[in-house]
């Protein structure tokens, strides 16, 4: 009889992990460099946290720390070990920074999930037991990269026994979807509602059910959002507007009947009737305004605003960033000039972790919140039309489904489309094209998760 | 933007508790109870002092919750910043303020009477 001592995987928890892609790229860039004396190579990944949706942890990696050279122990023993110094770093980042930290290591040429090897269940908890020790309200854990895939283990505050986070996915163009416990497409496999859109991609099905799609506002444009999301079999979708219907909504929202808006009743209730009668499956959960339910904004892996102000576009595109969200944001003007026919113009905007922001593209300057703010927000009822309203909306969710599925081979899409509803047109702003590939300045890539007030000593 | 020790130090010695942060390039300070002028209810409230300019604004005083002030402040709400809802009024200030300044520019909104 031979007993199997080995430390078992443990049960999924409620842990979401966001990784950006760039960051993922620069662990495993490092990951592979030979090593002196050792054969693989370990580095940490600081982790921003907080609480999402239902209580569940929701972890975004904001930056990479890798070891040097002498911080590894000659023993050829093991693939790699590290000495107490490189430990005593990992535990006085935990305490700087309130952040948590993951030991990385990676496996290469392993193309399906790794798993963690019998050293690696042995010693690495006891590294991780030290950053607990030194962060104890934060999220800690070991993450081993493959390939393609990724396994993690993470400990959370109250408990000692990990958990295997039920999803880790790569926030990238496209994402890459790394969820131990995903088991393919949810809604029965012999359902043929949505054979039509198989070219999406042998896994887009399930992305789309398991993905959470965020619409905030459901006017003009997030009434389209939403209708479309459903119709593609996106289940998890999450709808945030406090708003009633009235008559003067029917010109545009799309989800709203003659009788519904002359009830004024609420929008989100207009939009689960019409939700429901299309995809009766659905996890549709819907709230009022973002701001008082944040922990459910933050579990969204995209989140598509339809405000009407840019104040309050700023504010979305900070909570994203913050959390590690994808931000779409669209949204369409009419500009009246006396003795000219009225202009129709709009934008769709793509803001995720790492790229150019909308501060960066040109679209959020000081002076134009500035200006908004001292109108202390009344914008009065500005023209709007239904159409503009769905080539942009339609244009946000061929963006999302293209993120979440991948499926058009598009690497590093546009980030600001400008619209000229006059012309009918939807291409790339001059903006964008200037700022390819520069960095976010605005945006720090380490000012992820909950923010960590340290103490001021007088 | 960041501040010099001594500015820090005497909001320190204002505020104690105040602890700081960096926020998008930005280091702000959050003061746990900070205590109001007289009139004001209650006494003393969470805030935080963003000492950069913002919503057309030279600085911002956050506060955790609208108090009474009884003076008919324009006070706004749902104030997002820093992953929370922050309240604050409609209060202009002159620039290149220290940092005690600024706090005390702000709270002069509550004042009543002749401004100390």
């Amino acid at each position: 009889v031979i007993l199997d001592t080995r430390r078992p995987d443990p049960p999924v928890g409620p842990v979401r992990v966001r990784i950006p892609q760039d960051l993922l790229q620069e662990m495993r860039q490092d990951l592979v460099r030979k090593h002196p004396y050792a054969a693989e190579r370990i580095g940490y990944m600081s982790v921003g946290w907080t609480r999402g949706e239902d209580g569940e942890w929701i972890l975004v990696a904001a930056e990479y720390l890798p070891l040097a050279d002498d911080r590894y122990i000659d023993d050829p023993s093991v693939g790699a070990r590290i000495d107490g110094v490189a430990i005593r770093e990992g535990m006085q980042h935990v305490h700087d920074t309130g952040k948590g930290l993951f030991h990385v290591h990676m496996h290469e040429g392993v193309r399906r999930i790794p798993n963690f090897s019998d050293v690696d269940r042995e010693e690495q908890p006891r590294v991780v037991e030290t950053f607990r020790r030194s962060g104890v309200h934060a999220p800690h854990g070991m993450i081993v990269l493959g390939e393609e895939q990724a396994n993690a283990w993470v400990w959370l505050p109250e408990s000692n026994e990990p958990v295997t986070p039920e999803q880790i996915v790569v926030v990238g163009d496209p994402f890459v979807w790394i969820a131990p416990a995903f088991a393919g497409t949810i809604l029965p496999s012999e359902d043929e509602r949505y054979s039509r859109q198989s070219f999406l991609g042998a896994n887009a099905q399930g992305w789309l059910e398991t993905a959470r799609f965020g619409v905030v506002g459901l006017g003009g444009g997030g009434s389209h959002v939403v209708q479309q999301l459903a119709h593609l079999g996106a289940l998890r979708l999450r709808t945030f507007e406090f708003d009633h219907l009235d008559l003067t909504n029917l010109n545009r929202t799309v989800i709203a009947t003659h009788e519904e808006a002359r009830q004024k009743e609420p929008k989100s209730e207009a939009a689960h009737r019409r939700v429901d009668a299309i995809l009766p499956e659905n996890h549709l959960r819907t709230y009022g305004r973002w701001q008082e339910h944040r922990a459910a904004l933050r579990s969204c892996d995209v989140v598509i605003g339809c405000v009407d102000t840019f104040g309050g576009r700023r504010d979305l595109e900070e909570e994203c960033r913050r959390y590690g969200m994808v931000y779409l944001d669209i949204g369409m003007d009419i500009h009246l000039f006396a003795g000219y026919p009225p202009r129709m113009a709009g934008q769709l905007i793509l803001s995720r972790p790492g790229e150019a922001c909308m501060h960066c593209l040109g679209f959020l300057t000081a002076e134009r919140i500035g200006q908004e703010a001292a109108r202390y927000g009344d914008l009065g009822g500005r023209p709007q039309v239904v159409w503009p309203n769905g080539v942009l909306a339609s244009a946000a969710v061929g963006y999302a489904v293209g993120l979440v599925t991948g499926w058009d081979g598009v690497r590093g899409r546009a980030a600001y489309l400008q619209y000229d509803g006059n012309y009918g047109t939807l291409m790339p702003h001059g903006h964008w094209s200037t700022l390819r590939g520069v960095p976010c300045t605005h945006f720090p890539s380490t000012d992820v998760g909950d923010v960590f007030f340290r103490s001021v000593i007088s | 933007m960041e501040f010099p020790a001594e500015q820090i130090a005497e909001l320190a010695q204002l505020c104690p508790g105040v602890q700081q942060a960096e926020v998008g390039g930005v280091t702000v300070f959050r003061i746990p109870a900070l205590p109001l002028p007289e009139g004001c209810t209650p006494s003393v409230v969470e805030a935080l002092l963003y000492p950069a300019p913002r919503d057309g604004y030279q600085s911002r005083l956050f506060f955790a919750e609208r108090f009474q002030e009884g003076l008919g402040r324009n006070w706004n709400g749902n104030l997002s910043f820093a992953g929370r809802s922050w309240f604050a009024i409609s209060w202009t200030m002159p620039p290149n303020l220290r940092l005690a300044e600024m706090l005390m520019v702000h709270l002069r909104a509550f004042h009543r009477g002749r401004v100390p």
